[in-house]
């Protein structure tokens, strides 16, 4: 276990160690910091950055809006997954609408909810619109594949609802719930930031990002860049560290076969 | 009447009849054993005893107020749970200590808070018959619960099983395609007919109640006429322990 946890983060250093080197690579070919900046200059960009004024409340105010759209998403689509997962004309019903979220380009939804809302609530509508249907679907696949042979069990012995949720459905749900995590947050970033690019509210990473282009600030588009990349590499992480524990008892595994 | 009456029980699944006509009775505080080769219903039977299946025709006579608890033919435990966890997730607090008790009697002492992906298949079985046995179900329906499990165990767990369930007043189906399993543990048994149609029994078994042990003359020519009468139900070729 320890072992492969090991070559795997060398291997994934390796992998970014080969990406910072072709883009500085890159960079050096071209000359050019207005069009590719080197990685060092992104660096520096970066600590400018967060030293400018207004820097964390503009980081909050995305943050925010991340959180709620991803709150929202989660919830409502652990409701609909689960009912979806239990009642199959409840997933017929609901297939099509996902089908439709899953194909409609974000723009256009960012489009109409910019003349249906205010502008700092854009980001979040849409959002969670694109963030539900992974959640809902993941989850209604979940409780799909709550083993029979268990749930049989559950009934013969008459084990009452909360200890049939808490110890068969919530633990089986558990692998679901944990990559709906951390798609439906990884996915809200990405919408709220560009979201905020359309809508423009006052405060938001998507209006830095937008008036760096304007000014060709490349560096700091970079900067804003690297800072995305970092937050989502640290809740990825985070996420990691919690699936390792909880999943704990599948390492018994290892010592029969 | 404390016993459990099947009259004219029949069971198909897509208009194919597994069994009909079904008459049995399995009386209070004794194992009966249902005998018979793979394939003739005796797993659908249990499933339809404790109600996971509902019969097509006849009924099932259980006293009221009466439960089932259930040794599966796989052990069914929840992976993500400890086997203590196990025992907690399928009864109260009581049943729990009961269980906990049993499982040094079955060679699981200090098995408490493994988890079933580090126990081997034989031990994982233990386990499910722990739960089933530490319940205060009644009825105790048991679906090839020794299959995983070896002779040597066999012979020690079986006639203990006897014991015990007959000491707590248990009414325990055994439904078995192992003679061995019979011999050491039944008091009376039928065997599943040939074309599904019906049931023949009871038979008493020939063995004095005492007699259970593996190296005990009376059990083996209880075995094996128990193989002969497998035998000439045609398909039924396989051993005493034949899986």
């Amino acid at each position: 276990m320890r072992r492969s946890t090991l070559t795997s983060s060398l291997y994934a250093a390796i992998g970014v160690a080969a990406l910072i080197a072709v883009w500085q690579a890159g960079s050096m070919l071209i000359g050019n910091s207005l069009l590719l900046p080197s990685p060092a200059e992104a660096l520096r960009a970066l600590g400018t950055l967060v030293r400018s004024r207004g820097f964390f409340s503009d980081l909050w105010a995305s943050t925010a809006r991340v959180l709620k759209g991803f709150a929202l998403s989660y919830a409502l689509g652990l409701a609909f997954g689960a009912a979806s997962g239990m009642m199959r004309p409840v997933r017929y019903m609901l297939s099509p609408l996902f089908a439709a979220l899953r194909t409609i380009p974000f723009i256009s939804l960012s489009v109409l909810a910019i003349i249906w809302f205010p502008s700092g609530t854009v980001p979040v509508f849409v959002a969670f619109l694109m963030a539900f249907p992974i959640v809902a679907s993941d989850v209604s696949e979940g409780m799909v594949s709550v083993d029979p042979l268990l749930i049989e069990l559950t009934k013969v012995y008459k084990v009452p609802w909360h200890k049939a949720v808490t110890g068969l459905y919530l633990p089986s749900l558990a692998p679901h719930l944990v990559s709906a995590f951390s798609q439906a947050l990884g996915m809200s970033w990405k919408i709220v930031v560009s979201a905020e690019v359309l809508s423009m509210p006052s405060r938001g990473i998507g209006g830095r990002m937008d008036s760096a282009r304007s000014f060709l600030e490349t560096p700091e588009l970079f900067a804003w860049t690297l800072l995305l990349v970092a937050l989502g590499f640290a809740a990825d992480a985070a996420l990691g560290a919690i699936r390792a524990r909880a999943f704990r008892w599948r390492e018994g595994r290892l010592w029969r076969m | 009447m404390e016993d459990v009456i099947v009259k004219g029980l029949g069971k198909s699944f897509d208009g194919k009849p597994v069994f009909s006509g079904i008459d049995m009775a399995f009386l209070n505080g004794e194992v009966t054993a249902v005998l018979g080769p793979s394939g003739r219903g005796k797993t659908t039977l249990i499933r339809v005893l404790c109600g996971l299946e509902r019969q097509d025709e006849g009924e099932v006579r259980m006293p009221k107020g009466i439960g089932c608890s259930v040794v599966f033919q796989e052990p069914r435990l929840l992976p993500w749970l400890t086997v203590e966890g196990n025992l907690r997730y399928c009864m109260d607090g009581e049943g729990v200590g009961r269980a906990l008790k049993m499982l040094a009697g079955l060679g699981l002492e200090g098995f408490e808070s493994r988890y079933p992906a580090g126990l081997s298949g034989g031990e994982q079985q233990r386990v499910n018959l722990v739960r089933a046995l530490a319940s205060r179900e009644k009825v105790l329906l048991m679906d090839e619960p020794f299959s995983s499990i070896g002779l040597g165990m066999k012979a020690e767990l079986l006639p203990f099983l006897r014991e015990s369930t007959a000491s707590e007043g248990k009414t325990v189906v055994l439904v078995t395609h192992s003679p061995v399993d019979v011999a050491l543990m039944a008091d009376r048994f039928y065997l599943m007919s040939d074309d599904g149609r019906g049931a023949d029994g009871p038979f008493e078994l020939e063995i004095e109640k005492g007699g259970r042990r593996l190296d005990d003359d009376g059990l083996g020519r209880e075995v094996h006429k128990l193989m002969k009468l497998m035998a000439s139900l045609g398909k039924g070729g396989q051993g005493p322990d034949g899986r």
